[in-house]
């Protein structure tokens, strides 16, 4: 009986904390995306859709490429541009180094652009990459708080 | 003579010495464990190119002490006044690395010349490299600290409250920028300015200001002004207006040629489509000749009349010998 009454507990325990994990979750949200680029011209949306009644909205755009070009633009849900940057290597290198553990690029450049609003504007804030002939990869985080 | 030349060099010498020394940017960063001890110092071709970060855009590099001192020559800059970016690099980043924003931004942008000599200095730790500076023995680069800290009102968490307030903030921001733009002696102060205002998005509402800022400066020769005008061109609806009248002078011209000058092909056209042969009982039909009659200057065949002239008919698209004798072939 005793056994019976202390799983009981566990389990109500458990599904306790479940709810409020989930609740937890649902009081913010964080978006994490790493887009590999593969040498390609290319031209990427990424929307990041943004509820009313959010006190806060980070978004941190960062990029590490070993050749080509790459652009970032970032927009409010009113197309206003709040953030820009694009970095660019000069040597054509042909290394790749996540085929090989050896191989080193010859110049890598890195770039990052962190941008915190409070109250932000609902509707859908934009991330533009765009890409000319770029090895290396993109990463997009948010974290926002109800 | 010995004498006099030792006394000159005595003279000169310091003086070479001294003013070579002079020239130099110098500075000192409370910088941490988690960043390189060296300073990169990239040339801005264009104030467009201030958030651009490459390789070939770095021009120096220099090591910074244990103290956090470094300095730059300049001499090796060019006589006029250009944009520079000083940045740092987190340990274990490359050289080429841009941070715009949060803790870990690691650029400032400057002025500089060949014979600049100013000093920057940090002002104690702050939550960013370039947080609280000073600038001494430089006022333009002054100007372009305190623009920056108007920049920084835009995003300042702490007085940013509702989409509305924010509105009014920026509003402020850039009008202030805009003031600072036309009341400055230096071009590049002043331009900087311009662009720190987020000028593209507020042309329409500004343009005539816009236009008075290019007439001020239209003998200002740059590179920096000359990207900055042909910026403000393509934004200007005079210049749209421009490929709109040379379009309708092209539509005209289409018009025109549709009416007159193709026409008189078409008019030649059908009878250059005839063959010699044709051509020939083409004359003969048009003088009212008969097929026999043709058969026989031709020297050929009925039949063989019938079939050309059936082939002028396809090809002049006529049904009838009185339509052939209508047509003007010259």
């Amino acid at each position: 009986m005793k056994t019976k009454i202390l799983s009981i507990l566990q389990v109500s325990i458990l599904m306790f904390l479940s709810t409020l994990s989930i609740t937890a979750q649902h009081s913010s949200f964080n978006l994490n995306r790493e887009i590999q680029l593969t040498g390609e011209s290319n031209t990427f949306e990424i929307s990041i859709p943004i509820a009313p009644g959010l006190k806060q909205l980070g978004i941190t755009v960062s990029s590490s490429i070993w050749q080509g070009d790459i652009s970032i633009e970032l927009y409010d849900p009113r197309k206003k541009k709040i953030g820009n940057y694009s970095v660019g290597t000069q040597v054509d290198d042909k290394t790749d180094p996540e085929k090989s553990r050896f191989s080193k690029p010859k110049e890598t450049v890195e770039g990052r652009i962190v941008k915190v609003f409070e109250n932000p504007i609902p509707g859908d804030w934009k991330v533009t990459i765009k890409t000319e002939k770029s090895k290396g990869h993109v990463n997009i985080s948010t974290t926002s708080n109800e | 003579m010995w004498i006099y030349i030792r006394g000159v060099s005595v003279l000169l010498i310091p003086i070479f010495l001294t003013t070579n020394i002079q020239c130099q940017i110098t500075g000192q960063l409370d910088v941490d464990s988690s960043w390189q001890k060296f300073v990169f110092l990239s040339q801005i071709p264009s104030m467009n190119d201030m958030y651009t970060m490459s390789s070939n855009m770095i021009i120096d590099k220099v090591r910074i002490d244990s103290q956090g001192y470094f300095s730059i020559k300049t001499t090796f800059l060019p006589k006029k006044d250009g944009l520079y970016r000083i940045h740092l690099s987190k340990v274990g980043s490359p050289p080429a690395s841009l941070i715009i924003g949060g803790q870990d931004e690691n650029h400032l942008f400057i002025m500089a010349h060949r014979h600049s000599q100013f000093n920057i200095k940090s002002l104690g730790r702050t939550a960013t490299l370039f947080d609280s500076l000073e600038i001494t023995n430089s006022p333009d680069n002054d100007k372009l600290l305190m623009i920056n800290k108007i920049t920084e009102l835009e995003e300042n968490r702490e007085i940013t409250g509702t989409p509305l307030k924010r509105d009014l903030i920026s509003k402020a921001v850039n009008e202030k920028l805009r003031t600072i733009a036309d009341t400055s002696e230096n071009p590049l102060v002043s331009l900087y300015a311009i662009y720190q205002s987020s000028f593209e998005a507020n042309y329409t509402a500004h343009r005539e200001f816009y236009e008075q800022y290019l007439q001020k400066w239209e003998n200002e020769k740059s590179l920096y002004f000359d990207i900055f005008r042909k910026q403000i061109d393509l934004r200007n609806p005079a210049h749209s207006l421009h490929y709109v009248w040379i379009a309708l002078l092209f539509f005209g011209i289409g018009i025109l040629t549709t009416l007159y000058i193709f026409p008189t092909i078409k008019r030649k056209h059908p009878i250059h489509d005839l063959s010699i042969q044709e051509r020939k009982i083409f004359k003969l039909l048009q003088s009212g000749k008969s097929n026999k009659e043709i058969s026989e200057e031709c020297n050929i065949g009925i039949s063989t009349v019938k079939s050309h002239v059936s082939n002028i008919y396809t090809k002049l698209n006529i049904k009838s010998r009185k339509e052939a004798m209508d047509i003007n072939h010259k």
